[in-house]
C-alpha cells in the first residue's frame, strides 16, 4: 500500500536539510549564549545571526523577534502580557480563532476582561466592519488570525489594520496580535507593511522542527514569564539553539521556494476539486470558495461528506494509507470541537461531516489525483451504508 | 519487621455447611494476587491472618482493599492472652495513635471468642480503657464519636488493632458461577461488572468492534476497562467481536427506527453464544430502566428473547447519578468519558422505537437473515487477558 501524508496544517514534514542542520548544531554548538566563554559566544553568535536572518525574512526589526517554543506559546504570551495591565480592558477575538488564542482571551474574561467574539462572514472571512463595530473606547487588543487552519480562509488583516488605526485618534493605541502560524513561509508575511503589534510563528508548519517558533512583537511586552532574562526578558529559559537554527533554516527555504510551492500547491488543489466535483454530495466548506478560490490558502481545504462522520472518514481513509483530519488536530482527540467551521458559516452538521486535507511541497498532481479517486470510492460506499 | 494482617471475611460468616468452600477460595483469590511475594497466610477460628515483611506491605494493602469477600483488616499485635501482655500491647498502640495525632476521643471493643478466658468483653474493655487513660491522661473515653477505636479480639491469642479499612465485603471470586458481560466503554457496563464481580462472580466481557466506524482508540478504552476490573478476579477475558457487517446489514436490510434494538438483539445472540461456549450462566448488562430506548422495559423484553440464559442487569433501578458515583469509585469513570464513541452516528437512528411490540420485531428480525453474519464473527471474534498489577 501506498502512504500519502496529507495532514501538513496539523504538522510537516521536517525539510531534510533542516534536519541535518538541527542535528549538526545540536552536537557541534554545545554553549549556552548566556555564557561568555568561547562556546558560549559561539552558540550566542548563531543565535543573532538566526535572529537576524528571521528578521529580515519577516520584514521586523532583529529586536523584534523573539523565539519560542512555537505557535501555541507565542499567542500565550502575547495574552498573557495583557493580565498584567493595570486594570482589564476590552478585547476583540473572532470566533474562529485557533484554541491558543481562543483559550487565553477566555483567560482575560475571568480577570475582568471583556471579550467580544466575532463571526466570520459565509466566506469563512472576517468582515472589517464587524471589528469596527465592535470596537470600544477601552478596547485594548484585537486578534485576528492570517490563514484560517481549518477553512484556509485569508482574513484580511491589512483592511482591518487600516480601519483600526483610522478608528480615530483621541484613544489608547490598540493592540493588534496577529497568529500567522498557517500563513508564513506560504504567503508573504511582511511585518513592518502589515502595522500589527505582535505575529505568532510556528517553525514545524513550514518544515522546520517542531517546538520551536517565533513571536515578533513591535514593542517589548510585559511577560508573566521570569527567569534569566533571555529573549529580552519575554520568554526566559535556555534558548532552543539546534531548534533556532533549523527554524531559520526552514525559514530561508520556505521563502526562497514560496512562489514555485504556491503555484504548485494551486494546480494540486484544482486537481483535487476538480475530481470532487464530480460527487454532489461532496461540499466544499465554506461553499464560497467555488467562487474565490485565491481568497483561500491552496494549502488546507475542508471537505465534508454529509451524513458521513468526518472521524469514520479519516479511519477509512487511513486505511487505504491516507492521512487527513478532522479540522485542528489539537482539537480532534477531544470529542468532536466544531466551533471553528461553525464560526466561518457552516451549519454543525456538515462541520460535523467535515475532513481537513491539508498539502505540502512535496504533494504531487498525481499522488492527490489517486487520493481523490479513493476519497470518492469509499465514500460511494459509506454514503450506501447511510442510504 | 514483620507485620501480621487480621483479615474479617465479608458474608462468610452467614455460610453454613459449605463455609470451608468459600474459604477457600478467598484464600485462592489472595494466594493469586500475591504471587511472587514472601508471606504467610493462615485461617484460624474465624479470621485469615497474613504475616509478611514490612516492605511487602503496602502489596498485601492493594490486594485486600481489592479482593470481594472481605469486610475488613487491619494490621494487628499479636499476644499472649492475659491481661498483662494485653495491657502492654494496648499501651504501645495507645502510644502511636498519639504520635500519629490521630485525636484524643477513644473507645475500646473487645470480643471473646474464646470464652475460657476469665473476663467478659465488657471487663475488658473496661481494663483497657481505664489503663490507657492513667497511662495517658489526655485520652477521654467516647462511645459515640470517638477519634479512633481500639479493638480487642480474645481468640487462640490476644490480638490488638486501631480501626480497620473497610475490604470490598461481597463474596470469594468463583464462589458464583461465570458471567458474560457486554462491556460497550460507556460508564454503566463496568459498573455491572463489578457489581456482580464482587458477588464472587467470573467475569468475562465481550465487546463488539465495528472498525472504522468506531476507532481503535475505542476499542482501546474497553481494554482499559478490562485490565481496570482485572483487578477485582486478579485476571480477566476480553473477546472482541467484529461486528461492522452485521451492523452494516442491519442497516441496510431492516427499518431504520429499529436498527438499535436489532444491534442489541445481535449483540444479545453473540453474547449468549460465548456463554455456552465459555460455560458461563448469565449475561450481564449495564441496562439500567428507561435510561435510553433500547432500555424501556418493552425493549428489554424484545432483546432478553435472543439470550436463552438469565441476563442479570444490576443497574436496572439505579439512577445514572448513582452510578456515575459508583463509577468513580472503583475508577472507571474517568476511562469511560474519553470520548472515543462506542457507536457511529451512521448507525444510531435519531428517533429509535422505544415501544416495540415483539412479535412484529421477531418477524423483522427473521427479515434480516444475518445468522450466517453472526456465526461469521464469532469465528472472527478475539480473546485477550489481563491481569492483576503487581
Amino acid at each position: 500500500m501506498k502512504y500519502l501524508y496529507l495532514d501538513w496544517a496539523a504538522t510537516s514534514p521536517i525539510h531534510p536539510e533542516v534536519a541535518k542542520v538541527q542535528k549538526k548544531v545540536a552536537e557541534e554548538v554545545v554553549g549556552n549564549p548566556s555564557s561568555i566563554h568561547t562556546w558560549g559566544m559561539e552558540a550566542r553568535d548563531l543565535l543573532e545571526s538566526c535572529r537576524a536572518k528571521c528578521a529580515r525574512l519577516l520584514g521586523a526589526k532583529e529586536k523584534q523577534v523573539l523565539f519560542t517554543a512555537g505557535g501555541s506559546e507565542s499567542n500565550n504570551l502575547v495574552f498573557t502580557s495583557f493580565l498584567l495591565k493595570a486594570s482589564p480592558g476590552h478585547a476583540i477575538v473572532p470566533f474562529f480563532e485557533h484554541a491558543s488564542v481562543y483559550e487565553p482571551s477566555r483567560i482575560l474574561e475571568r480577570f475582568g476582561w471583556e471579550v467580544t467574539r466575532i463571526p466570520a462572514g459565509m466566506d469563512g472571512r472576517i468582515e472589517p466592519e464587524r471589528i469596527g463595530e465592535a470596537l470600544r473606547k477601552n478596547t485594548a487588543l484585537v486578534a485576528l488570525m492570517l490563514v484560517n487552519n481549518e477553512t484556509g480562509a485569508i482574513q484580511p488583516v491589512g483592511d482591518v489594520v487600516r480601519m483600526i488605526r483610522n478608528h480615530g485618534t483621541d484613544q489608547r493605541p490598540i493592540h493588534i496580535h496577529v497568529d500567522a502560524v498557517q500563513g508564513v513561509g506560504k504567503i508573504p508575511v511582511n511585518f513592518q507593511e502589515l502595522g500589527v503589534d505582535s505575529l505568532s510563528v510556528s517553525g514545524h508548519k513550514f518544515r522546520g522542527p517542531r517546538g520551536v517558533g517565533i513571536l515578533l512583537v513591535r514593542k517589548p511586552l510585559s511577560s508573566i514569564l521570569t527567569g534569566g532574562g533571555q529573549e529580552y526578558g519575554m520568554r526566559p529559559g535556555t534558548e532552543n539553539v539546534p531548534g533556532i537554527a533549523a527554524l531559520t533554516r526552514a525559514l530561508e527555504l520556505a521563502v526562497e521556494g514560496m512562489e514555485k510551492n504556491r503555484l504548485q500547491a494551486e494546480r494540486t488543489l484544482q486537481t483535487l476539486l476538480a475530481r470532487l466535483r464530480k460527487c454532489p454530495q461532496c461540499r466544499l466548506l465554506p461553499e464560497a470558495r467555488w467562487n474565490n478560490p485565491s481568497g483561500y490558502s491552496p494549502y488546507i481545504v475542508s471537505l465534508s461528506f454529509p451524513p458521513v462522520p468526518g472521524e469514520v472518514l479519516v479511519r477509512v481513509m487511513n486505511e487505504r494509507g491516507y492521512g487527513v483530519s478532522t479540522g485542528s488536530a489539537c482539537s480532534s482527540r477531544k470529542k468532536r470541537d466544531t466551533r471553528v467551521l461553525e464560526a466561518s458559516g457552516v451549519t454543525s452538521s456538515i462541520a460535523f461531516s467535515s475532513i481537513r486535507v491539508s498539502i505540502g511541497p512535496t504533494v504531487t498532481e498525481e499522488q492527490i489525483e489517486e487520493f481523490a479517486d479513493v476519497l470518492l470510492k469509499e465514500t460511494a460506499i459509506l454514503f450506501q451504508v447511510a442510504k | 519487621m514483620r507485620v501480621l494482617y487480621l483479615i474479617k471475611p465479608g458474608e462468610l460468616t452467614l455460610k453454613g455447611k459449605n463455609r470451608k468452600f468459600f474459604e477457600d477460595r478467598l484464600q485462592a483469590s489472595i494466594r493469586r494476587k500475591l504471587e511472587g511475594i514472601p508471606y504467610k497466610l493462615s485461617n484460624r477460628s474465624g479470621r485469615m491472618y497474613i504475616e509478611v515483611d514490612e516492605q511487602c506491605a503496602p502489596e498485601v494493602d492493594r490486594c485486600l482493599r481489592t479482593t470481594p469477600g472481605i469486610a475488613g483488616f487491619a494490621p494487628a499485635v499479636e499476644c499472649e492472652k492475659d491481661s498483662i501482655h494485653l495491657v502492654q500491647e494496648a499501651l504501645a498502640l495507645g502510644d502511636r495513635v498519639l504520635k500519629k495525632g490521630r485525636g484524643k476521643r477513644f473507645k475500646v471493643e473487645a470480643r471473646r471468642e474464646d470464652k475460657s478466658f476469665p473476663l467478659t468483653s465488657y471487663e475488658i474493655a473496661c481494663t483497657l480503657g481505664a489503663e490507657l487513660q492513667k497511662q495517658y491522661p489526655e485520652l477521654i473515653v467516647d462511645l459515640h464519636r470517638p477519634d479512633w477505636t481500639l479493638y480487642v479480639e480474645i481468640r487462640d491469642k490476644g490480638y490488638l488493632y486501631v480501626d480497620s479499612e473497610r475490604g470490598l465485603r461481597g463474596l470469594p471470586v468463583g464462589t458464583s458461577g461465570r458471567g458474560i458481560l457486554l462491556l460497550s466503554g460507556g460508564i454503566d457496563s463496568p459498573v455491572a461488572g463489578f457489581l456482580m464481580g464482587i458477588r464472587g462472580m467470573v467475569i468475562e466481557a465481550v465487546y463488539f468492534h465495528s472498525p472504522p466506524y468506531t476507532g481503535e482508540q475505542a476499542l482501546k478504552k474497553v481494554e482499559s476497562l478490562s485490565e481496570c476490573l482485572a483487578q477485582i478476579a486478579g485476571f480477566f477475558t476480553l473477546h472482541i467481536v467484529p461486528f461492522t457487517d452485521i451492523q452494516v446489514a442491519i442497516r441496510e436490510r431492516g427499518v431504520w427506527d429499529e436498527a438499535t434494538l436489532m444491534n442489541r438483539a445481535a449483540m444479545m445472540k453473540i453474547a449468549s453464544r460465548i456463554a455456552q461456549k465459555r460455560k458461563a450462566h448469565c449475561l450481564i448488562t449495564g441496562e439500567s430502566l428507561g435510561q435510553v430506548a433500547s432500555q424501556t422495559v418493552q425493549s428489554i423484553g424484545f432483546t432478553n428473547r435472543f439470550s436463552d440464559i438469565p441476563v442479570l442487569r444490576p443497574l436496572i433501578g439505579m439512577d445514572k447519578e448513582w452510578i456515575m458515583e459508583k463509577a468513580r469509585e472503583i475508577g472507571t469513570y474517568e476511562i469511560s468519558i474519553l470520548p472515543y464513541e462506542d457507536c457511529c452516528s451512521l448507525f444510531s437512528p435519531p428517533h429509535p422505537i422505544t415501544r416495540p411490540n415483539p412479535s412484529i420485531l421477531q418477524g423483522h428480525w427473521e427479515n434480516l437473515g444475518i445468522e450466517e453474519l453472526l456465526e461469521r464473527a464469532l469465528e472472527n471474534m478475539e480473546r485477550r487477558t489481563f491481569t492483576y498489577r503487581k
